[in-house]
């Protein structure tokens, strides 16, 4: 009926996955359980920014920058700094998106939603503040005065689908990669010596993401653009090198029993011992 | 009052449990619940869900023809969630994403093509279990609208406090330091996760699992509390039709 599978995709999107995952291959011929190759770049931009990374999963690719500022900490926890992160997606990763970064066509239905950037946003800001990844006191400048605000950008530059995992490693490498600047009080204002010593913060903790992509009973690990389109729902599980979860977020799909469940931990129990030295390798990185 | 069948503790065990519940509730009681159907005229179908002290409204519009010409999909209905109220840090979109996809998977949305159902949620106060509440809310709706659904999803909020797994949590016990709420959604046909949202740090394993179990049981005695929420209702309307 259809003389080619472009034909087919343009259509049927849906009928088209299914097709593949029926003969148990995908259309990327990656294996179920595969991700794409990880590969993390620290120090992408080291004039301008105090910490920095680009991160690419396959095709997907995310560039993230640290800014700092000072603000005042809150009454309740005197000696606390914050982490902020923003995210930005515009035309430049996919024609979706419009240059303010909001969704264009809006198809409605299938997992189409991860694509909207102010939720990816969200989960990736509070993945990063809840996972507990710096120690918030070490941000302190003057107890009660002063603290350091840490404001990650990240900016997707290219969108072939697992936005969430790319955005997230984005954002801990260029954590990872954090320098802080030393500063002294003139005026009783806090001035920044900027060919001062820089002191690196370690990470508490490293969050490790997995997304999961599910399509009927399947569930296909790290999905590219073209199966996000028609997923019916995505489980992303994020785990520190510990093993503990930090979060396991799992929104549409057929429900997944709890054998599915301890599957998807032993996927990402490998994916914490693939990347979590890597991280901690960019640490150590002068 | 919903109150879950509990093992009965001899009095000396019980006095050695430790209860770190604000309203000195044991660990699996949920909070008592009770269900207006149809509190609004002009909707389609609208429910108001109480639990605790938590009171949330929900109102469904549709299925109907969507008002943007490109929204609507050739095959299926085109969910579209209105939620405006921060969760733990997690925003408006996140929540609306989650509500929607979760609900999404249960409609059966090829029975309506080219529609647009727009569930709206208004959190009227908020003592704990908001996204779950909210959840269970919009299922209400969507029965009193009429739209038809595979499976009934329902959420059980649950946090983990230094004594343990603790279910149907209220505000202080979800800010507590250190404690991580969960929500868990469960379909009665089926054991497993339907859906799943995390706040909080750190959580092992197993604890997981647990909640996933403590879930699926609690969410027994909600789906027969909703049955009797609608019955009553459709009850009523049946004598007033026949009267």
């Amino acid at each position: 009926l259809f003389d080619s599978i472009e034909t087919l995709q343009a259509l049927n999107p849906e009928k088209h996955l299914s097709k593949f995952l029926k003969e148990n291959v995908r259309p990327c011929k990656r294996p179920f359980h595969t991700s794409r190759p990880v590969t993390i770049l620290p120090s992408i931009l080291p004039r301008n920014t105090h910490g920095s990374s680009l991160v690419s999963i396959g095709n997907t690719r995310a560039v993230s920058a640290i800014t700092l500022q000072i603000g005042q900490p809150a009454p309740s926890t005197p000696r606390r700094g914050d982490i902020d992160v923003s995210l930005h997606a515009g035309p430049l990763c996919h024609p979706s998106y419009d240059p303010a970064g909001r969704r264009v066509s809006d198809t409605g239905g299938g997992a189409a939603g991860a694509r909207d950037p102010q939720a990816v946003e969200s989960f990736v800001q509070r993945s990063v503040r809840q996972a507990d990844v710096l120690d918030l006191e070490d941000l302190c400048v003057e107890e009660g005065k002063s603290a350091w605000r840490v404001h990650v950008s990240v900016v997707i530059l290219n969108h072939d689908g697992n936005v969430e995992d790319v955005a997230m490693l984005a954002a801990i490498a260029a954590l990872a990669n954090l320098k802080l600047p030393e500063t002294f009080l003139e005026d009783g204002k806090v001035k920044v010596l900027s060919s001062g010593r820089k002191t690196k913060l370690e990470l508490k903790c490293l969050p490790v993401p997995l997304s999961i992509g599910l399509f009927d009973d399947k569930m296909l690990v790290d999905p590219t653009e073209e199966e996000e389109e028609v997923l019916h729902g995505v489980l992303t599980i994020i785990m520190n090198e510990k093993g503990n979860l930090i979060s396991v977020n799992k929104v549409g799909g057929n429900i997944l029993s709890i054998d599915d469940m301890k599957a998807a931990m032993v996927l990402a129990r490998n994916r914490v011992k693939l990347l979590a030295p890597v991280i901690k390798s960019l640490q150590s990185e002068e | 009052k919903k109150n879950l069948p509990l093992s009965r503790p001899n009095s000396n065990h019980a006095s050695k449990m430790k209860n770190d519940r604000t309203d000195g509730r044991t660990a699996f009681t949920l909070r008592p619940l009770s269900a207006e159907i149809s509190p609004l005229t002009r909707p389609d179908g609208s429910a108001k869900l109480t639990s605790g002290h938590t009171q949330i409204l929900c109102a469904v519009y549709g299925p109907a023809s969507s008002r943007h010409l490109n929204r609507d999909h050739p095959t299926r209905a085109s969910l579209s969630v209105v939620f405006n109220s921060q969760v733990h840090g997690a925003t408006e979109r996140e929540m609306e994403r989650f509500l929607g996809e979760t609900l999404g998977s249960c409609i059966l949305a090829e029975r309506y093509p080219r529609s647009v159902i727009e569930i709206v949620v208004q959190v009227i106060t908020g003592d704990g279990g908001v996204v779950g509440t909210a959840l269970n809310v919009a299922v209400l709706a969507l029965m009193d609208a009429g739209v038809e659904m595979s499976s009934v999803p329902i959420a059980t909020t649950c946090v983990f406090l230094e004594g343990g797994l603790r279910l149907d949590p209220g505000e202080d016990e979800e800010r507590r330091q250190g404690s991580m709420p969960l929500v868990i959604v469960t379909d009665n046909a089926k054991e497993g996760v339907l859906g799943s949202l995390t706040f909080g740090s750190e959580i092992d394993e197993e604890d997981y699992y647990n909640a996933v179990k403590a879930s699926q049981k609690a969410s027994k005695a909600v789906l027969a509390f909703m049955r009797m929420a609608i019955e009553g209702k459709v009850g009523k309307e049946c004598a007033m039709l026949w009267s």
